[in-house]
């Protein structure tokens, strides 16, 4: 005999209510995070660099590496001078999970103003899984190509703020940053929006700027 | 390829739900899917054929119930039904921002 049983229950339950822990947990340890997602090779890992060279001696930042595998991110921007770091490989899974980052967080100092993550390398996965983070930031590159947002909106829409990155080579590849902003916008038309090259430093003290103004504690 | 870990946490769901009611099998299996969910049908229904092998929902169906999303337009306010790839509002070309679509649960299953 066959009969139905009625579950009504999101499939990503288990994520979500690991999430919620988190954001009372970040919310009990004054923690600002924000979750950073991107394709591969947009200049997460460069940005972070430059990033943590700028805020060192201001604020106090940890940093979780989501990577497929390898710990060069982390040892990249722990050599950049990031207060804490943890390296998390997940041997192919194509994002990171919520529990990957309780787990992460069990050896964090107290001390902490802010925890970047950065995740995996892909602009379709990471969307669907919360992290307990205040902000996702999508990092977009120059060289990517403006049909991004509209190839990937998921991503541009689950994000509230969006870095173009490598702006110096917008004469080289006679592209338009505003162009690309623009497209964006179209996709979701909320997003905060910071221009940079973490190589050559533009857009830097902005986008540094806006971190800082995240930091809860006093 | 996050199909693969919606069909593992489906599998939990299935199991967990199976032990619960007493069940010897699972016979099929109901979801349903937002239209801005980012996942891809097909792709979900071959990760659980892989997944459900030698459990207790060996050959069970999955029937997967595709719910379109709403939106409305940033500029006109008018609401309409939009799919993954729709910008732009169909009466006035404004932006459009959509309400939900991001469904992703499972409705019931049917058990023996």
């Amino acid at each position: 005999m066959s009969r139905t049983i009625k579950i009504e229950k999101k499939i990503l339950e288990k994520n979500d209510v690991i999430a919620a822990r988190l954001r009372d947990e970040f919310t009990k340890r004054k923690l600002a995070v924000v979750n950073i997602m991107s394709s591969p090779g947009a200049g997460k890992t460069t940005l972070l660099e430059e990033t943590v060279k700028k805020l060192a001696g201001k604020i106090s930042i940890g940093i979780i590496e989501g990577d497929i595998a390898t710990d060069r991110d982390a040892r990249r921007v722990e050599e950049a001078g990031a207060d804490w770091v943890v390296q998390i490989n997940t041997g192919g899974r194509c994002h990171l999970e919520a529990g990957m980052v309780e787990q992460a967080l069990q050896t964090a100092p107290a001390s902490l103003d802010i925890l970047i993550v950065e995740n995996i390398g892909n602009l379709v996965c990471p969307a669907g899984f919360d992290l307990g983070e205040d902000e996702g930031v999508m990092l977009a590159s120059l060289t990517e190509g403006m049909d991004k947002p509209k190839k990937y909106p998921g991503m541009y829409r689950a994000c509230g703020t969006l870095v173009i990155n490598k702006v110096d080579l917008a004469p080289v590849l006679e592209m338009d940053v505003g162009e690309f902003e623009r497209e964006a916008l179209t996709v979701n038309p909320k997003l905060k929006l910071f221009r940079t090259s973490a190589k050559r430093g533009d857009g830097l003290d902005e986008w540094c700027g806006w971190l800082g103004s995240l930091v809860k504690s006093e | 390829m996050h199909e693969l870990s919606i069909a593992e946490s489906m599998m939990e769901l299935i199991v967990e739900s199976a032990a619960t009611n007493g069940a010897e099998r699972v016979t099929k299996v109901s979801i349903v899917i937002g239209g801005l969910a980012d996942i891809v049908a097909d792709s979900l229904k071959f990760c659980f054929d892989e997944i459900k092998r030698g459990s207790i929902a060996d050959g069970a169906e999955l029937i997967i119930e595709e719910v379109s999303a709403k939106a409305f337009c940033h500029d006109c306010q008018k609401e309409f039904e939009v799919g993954r790839f729709d910008f732009q509002c169909p009466d006035c070309g404004g932006v459009i921002i959509p309400a939900g679509g991001q469904e992703l649960y499972i409705k019931e299953v049917e058990i023996e």
